[in-house]
């Protein structure tokens, strides 16, 4: 399959401005400057493309909410906070190829008609945030940000903005509250971003991945975009050859994992695998035949999210794995809000309690009654995002309660296991060389 | 003793705050600076930053402790970061944990060794889970690790 | 404007009003506790949630507007928006929400001061389960003294946050913050700068739990033992609105405790204070803790001030007034006293051809607290009595003129109302020696050691009566405890002096007294009466 998003990975030097341009780099560019920017909205709009953040949005969508009579500067906020157990992708886009989404940015922003950008980067990609300040500097220099681009009149500077570890910065209001110098307390919406976002101005906020995508819908269309759209997938965990791997969006899993990725390491068996990021619910083997696209991925009752697929095999503990993901959310929590700030870390508590051998039978279903006492009624997603493992995620025919189609209902026996003998029943944790 | 800023640090804020519509966006690139600077930040390093951004210092001291790469007490020289999330987890990151404890004289999360030379903490995600498990030192990525690279890296660090 | 159904009822609400407001104006509650119509919305503690057709989830109350749909949009062809707040959803959040504050919430009822009037045990006892789940390790987090009035007990802390956003927002000090993250999350102070500013006492008040505790008032009362009392502040011209609380019963028997006013808290009106008093009114009464009473009427013989009855003190007095030339009696009002009291000694003055003249106010610190908003400032005025303008409506004098007759050196009695802000007797004196002095008393000052006839008088707290603040409002304060002893209300002392001098007054309550002054006096005359003094009954205002 022809790479776009990552051609330049493996290339000496891929990160300068020359390799970049002599690959057809800067070359969207030019042609989007000519274009009027809400024909550029529209052309994103045409192509369907979804948020690569792990919502999901629509993107061409969340452009159009900007309000139009509006006399406030806006801003572009490229979300590279890349915090999202299990993902990995945008982090090679930024060290391999950060022209790439350089010229992302400057279309994005001229369709969006601003002309200020922040890269919020997290602040423990110091190599990243070094890569793409010299990378911006060359931009500058060779004319591509700064005044008059191109001799179009359309003025853009970009910031890079290091964040300083707080996954919950990766939520875009909490990302807005970063910016402004504050805690990554998640703000109410409404208001949405794209009315009152930083400093109290229109902002749009999208992903590394999303946003690198107008180069290549303006080079190649909005048609040929739709039929051939390319996907970051991170895979993760027990595999032969973990890595990034630029696919057409909707590979099928097992497919990823057994061919693309060479199967299962060492001789062992695939036990679970958990498709789009932590926050999603984990799929047992049986359910891998499905296509890794936003759809086909939620008919089975879980997500393509950030599309950070971690595979685990039977030397996995199950129990201690939940666990492991739900320290990381009562970790970083932002405590701003009562269900998720006190019932993650009573998740925690009592998945803790289990692992340790001190678990009861009841234990169990408290655990998803807690998770369904904390989806939905939180105000950003990390509560939905701790408690889905735990339970699944909404269900309709359910009345919008969690499915409980996740860790703790498909591998009960499992859980069973430690309550009544006090102890894991494999092991692999416990192995490094 | 009051501190302030090396020269070329307040020329480079002054050129950050700049590009932010509000002195208070700098904030967190501006605690990175300090951080650097003088190696932890203590009261009256936030003393400073309130001054130099203008702002009440416990509106410092509440982004301070809310964000977990900001030292509020002394690291050693090799502040080590190791990732304890799930893919990592998966890759044995915490036998690997134990064996840096051993290796560096020091508990995780219990302060510097007594060379002056080691911490260890735990971090979640450090976002390089295809080649964990992963460790984060200062600034830099140490991944695929094995035994033997640790044993190496650290033998190197401690002749350092 | 939106046509909304919340539960059974149905009515019209303004365009962008939240679902809580609404709920409020028919008389429906919805729990709340991060909310506070004085500050920022923030929607954090979710206990609003309520059930809104065609939401997908359940929506905060507090934060929710609601807007007209369009027409062909409308909700079963009518309503703008359906909302249930008692459904199976609904009540199941918030006993989940009650549920997850109550995990790490020490049992401390038992020696908490907010119980009683604590939103926790309210609202778990409404809406809550009555048996806990959670049997893990509880966290334990030190108590923090935060400053000169303030203790914040960490433990019970819900993180609502009120009162990190009314140190942002209304007194603008940003003393508090939260610290940390998570269920690590903490209210904190910045070591070195203390919560100490002029409105501190009120985050006391919004604090929904026993959290943040008053010095004064820890371990001093329990709350069921109250009556509650409106009344006005008397620190400034400002004229706060006020809820005295005060003890009724105590089962230990603490006499000195019984009847006694335990806090002063602020009591919400649009027109004047909002939601807030400052420091200085809330902790008005303090400074009278380290002073003596006067119990008793003295009069001052050879030796010394002696210890007299009533009819004793009352009869001098006659016989001094009457002993000179009426031009040569002044009797002073006061910016200090109740609109009713300065009312009859104007009115004495007129009988009796007596001069008549008042003293000014103290004028002291003033600080403007411009609010985030900006849409009410508060303002600590520096003019430090409650009733300046109503004192010179009642003379029909300005400024300049007040305070003109003290000195003028023919005098030779004065009668002050009020012990407040007097010259010193020395200075009196000075100017004519002879000069004898009564006055009517509260705590033992300087003022004593020259006066001739003391007369017990009473607090604000004692009696009710009318001041008029600075912007014109006339404004009630009532009694909220009996005086003890011998001390009698201001308003009864100058009806027994006229009754002394022979005038025939009969004035069976302090409304009789107001009614009067309202028909008589022209500056008056528009005041609402019956709102002020709803009951013009015997029984109501006998003090």
């Amino acid at each position: 399959m022809e790479k776009l998003i990552t051609k330049l990975v493996g290339i000496e030097n891929s990160e300068r401005i020359d390799v970049y341009r002599a690959h057809g780099g800067y070359e969207a560019l030019p042609k989007a400057l000519k274009m009027a920017p809400d024909a550029i909205i529209q052309v994103m709009k045409d192509a369907s493309i979804r948020g690569r953040g792990g919502a999901g949005f629509p993107t061409g969508l969340k452009w159009s909410f900007l309000p139009k009579n509006n006399p406030k500067p806006r801003y572009l906020l490229c979300n590279a906070d890349e915090s999202e157990p299990g993902t990995f992708k945008d982090r090679v886009i930024i060290e391999h190829d950060p022209h790439q989404l350089i010229e992302g940015l400057i279309i994005s922003s001229y369709a969006i008609q601003t002309n200020t950008c922040y890269i919020y980067i997290r602040g423990e990609y110091t190599r990243g945030a070094k890569i793409l300040n010299q990378a911006i500097d060359e931009a500058y220099a060779s004319g591509y940000l700064g005044n008059n681009i191109l001799n179009s009149g359309y003025n853009l500077d970009i910031t890079v903005h290091r964040g300083a570890g707080a996954y919950i910065c990766g939520e875009e209001t909490g990302l807005i509250e970063s910016l402004e110098g504050k805690r990554g307390w998640p703000r109410t919406k409404p208001p949405f971003p794209a009315v009152v976002g930083a400093f109290s101005s229109p902002t749009i906020v999208n992903n590394v991945e999303t946003l690198v995508s107008p180069v290549h819908i303006i080079n190649r269309g909005a048609d040929w975009w739709k039929a051939n759209e390319p996907k970051l997938y991170c895979v993760s965990g027990h595999v032969k050859y973990p890595g990034v791997y630029e696919r057409k969006l909707g590979i099928n899993l097992k497919e990823l994992i057994f061919d693309v990725c060479g199967g299962i390491a060492n001789g062992r068996q695939l036990k679970a695998v958990i498709p789009g990021g932590s926050s999603v619910p984990v799929l047992t083997p049986d359910e891998i035949d499905v296509a890794m696209d936003f759809d086909a991925l939620n008919q089975i009752g879980t997500a393509l999210g950030s599309a950070g697929c971690i595979v685990m095999d039977d030397t996995t503990c199950m129990v201690r794995a939940l666990w492991n993901l739900l320290k990381f959310y009562a970790h970083e929590s932002c405590g701003q809000c009562t269900p998720c700030r006190e019932g993650v870390h009573w998740l925690e508590m009592i998945c803790d309690r289990i692992e340790n051998g001190q678990g009861r039978m009841e234990d169990l279903d408290l655990m998803l009654e807690i998770a369904n006492n904390i989806a939905g009624r939180t105000i950003c997603p990390l509560g939905d995002a701790a408690a889905w493992p735990v339970a699944g995620m909404p269900d309709k025919n359910k009345g919008g309660n969690l499915s409980g189609k996740s860790f703790i209902n498909k591998f009960r026996s499992e859980f069973e296991y430690h309550i009544t003998h006090k102890q894991c029943l494999v092991t692999g944790h416990l192995e490094w060389n | 003793m009051t501190q302030e800023f090396t020269t070329e640090n307040q020329a480079l804020i002054d050129r950050l705050i700049q590009r932010y519509p509000q002195k208070q966006a700098a904030l967190l690139p501006v605690l990175h600076i300090a951080q650097k600077q003088f190696g932890v930040i203590n009261d009256a390093v936030m003393k400073l930053v309130s001054r130099t951004l203008d702002i009440p210092v416990n509106r410092v001291q509440d982004v301070v402790s809310f964000y977990t790469m900001y030292s509020t007490r002394p690291v050693g020289k090799y502040h080590i970061q190791v990732c304890r999330t799930l893919s990592c987890a998966c890759r044995g990151a915490e036998p690997m944990l134990e064996y840096l404890e051993q290796q560096c004289g020091v508990k995780c999360g219990e302060g510097v060794s007594a060379d002056g030379k080691f911490s260890i903490v735990t971090v979640e995600c450090l976002g390089s889970c295809g080649t964990a498990p992963v460790m984060q030192v200062n600034d830099d990525y140490y991944d695929n690790l094995t035994r033997a690279k640790i044993d190496e890296l650290i033998a190197t660090w401690k002749r350092s | 404007m939106p046509f909304i159904k919340i539960n059974d009822t149905e009515f019209e609400v303004p365009n962008g009003q939240t679902i809580l407001e609404a709920a409020k104006s028919v008389g429906i509650a919805i729990p709340f506790y991060c909310y506070h119509p004085g500050l920022k919305i923030v929607a954090s503690c979710r206990m609003c949630l309520v059930e809104m057709q065609g939401a997908p989830k359940l929506m905060p109350a507090c934060a929710t507007p609601i807007t007209e749909l369009p027409p062909g949009k409308k909700i079963q062809d009518k309503y703008d928006a359906v909302i249930l707040t008692e459904s199976e959803k609904v009540k199941t959040a918030r006993a989940s929400v009650l549920e997850f504050l109550l995990l790490n919430h020490p049992i401390d009822c038992p020696i908490c001061d907010k119980a009683g009037e604590c939103k926790l045990q309210d609202y778990s006892y409404e809406h809550g389960y009555a048996i806990s789940r959670f049997i893990e390790p509880k966290r334990i987090p030190q108590k923090k003294d935060l400053g000169p009035t303030i203790y914040l007990y960490t433990s019970r802390c819900i993180l609502c946050s009120r009162c990190v956003r009314f140190t942002e927002e209304i007194s603008q000090t940003e003393e508090l913050k939260v610290v940390h993250r998570g269920a690590h999350s903490e209210i904190e102070i910045m070591p070195g700068k203390p919560l100490d500013n002029k409105m501190m006492g009120n985050v006391v008040d919004i604090c929904p739990v026993g959290c943040l505790i008053d010095k004064h008032e820890r371990f001093e009362g329990r709350v069921w033992n109250f009556t509650h009392t409106d009344s006005i502040c008397p620190g400034c011209s400002k004229g706060c609105n006020t809820i005295l609380d005060v003890m009724k019963h105590d089962k230990l028997n603490l006499e000195d405790l019984v009847d006694t006013v335990y806090r002063i808290r602020p009591r919400e009106n649009m027109s004047v204070n909002q939601w807030w008093i400052c420091d200085d009114g809330r902790y008005y009464l303090e400074a009278f803790k380290s002073k003596n009473r006067l119990a008793v009427p003295h009069i001052r013989t050879h030796s010394g001030l002696a210890e007299t009855t009533w009819e004793a003190a009352l009869e001098k007095t006659a016989t001094i007034i009457r002993s000179v030339d009426p031009s040569q009696v002044l009797l002073m009002a006061s910016p200090y006293a109740s609109n009713e009291e300065n009312y009859l000694l104007v009115k004495l003055a007129q009988e009796g051809n007596f001069t008549i003249d008042t003293v000014k106010p103290e004028y002291g610190y003033t600080q403007t607290f411009p609010t985030a908003s900006g849409k009410y400032p508060f303002t600590i005025e520096s003019e430090k009595a409650p009733n300046y303008k109503g004192v010179l409506s009642l003379l029909n004098i300005n400024e300049n003129q007040a305070g003109q007759k003290l000195v003028s050196g023919n005098t030779k009695v004065i009668l002050f109302v009020n012990d407040k802000n007097l010259p010193e007797p020395e200075k009196i004196k000075s100017a004519c020696p002879e000069t004898l002095i009564i006055g009517l008393v509260t705590y033992e000052s300087d003022f004593f050691k020259k006066a001739d006839i003391l007369l017990p008088s009473t607090l604000f707290t004692e009696t009710s009566g009318t001041y008029t603040n600075r912007n014109g409002m006339m404004q009630k304060f009532n009694r909220a405890v009996f005086p003890k002893g011998e001390i009698r209300p201001g308003w009864q002392i100058i009806q027994q002096i006229a009754v002394a001098l022979n005038f025939s007054w009969n004035y069976a309550t302090i409304g009789h007294v107001a009614r009067e002054m309202f028909e008589k006096v022209p500056a008056f005359l528009n005041t609402d009466f019956s709102k002020l003094y709803p009951q013009l009954a015997e029984r109501e205002m006998i003090l």
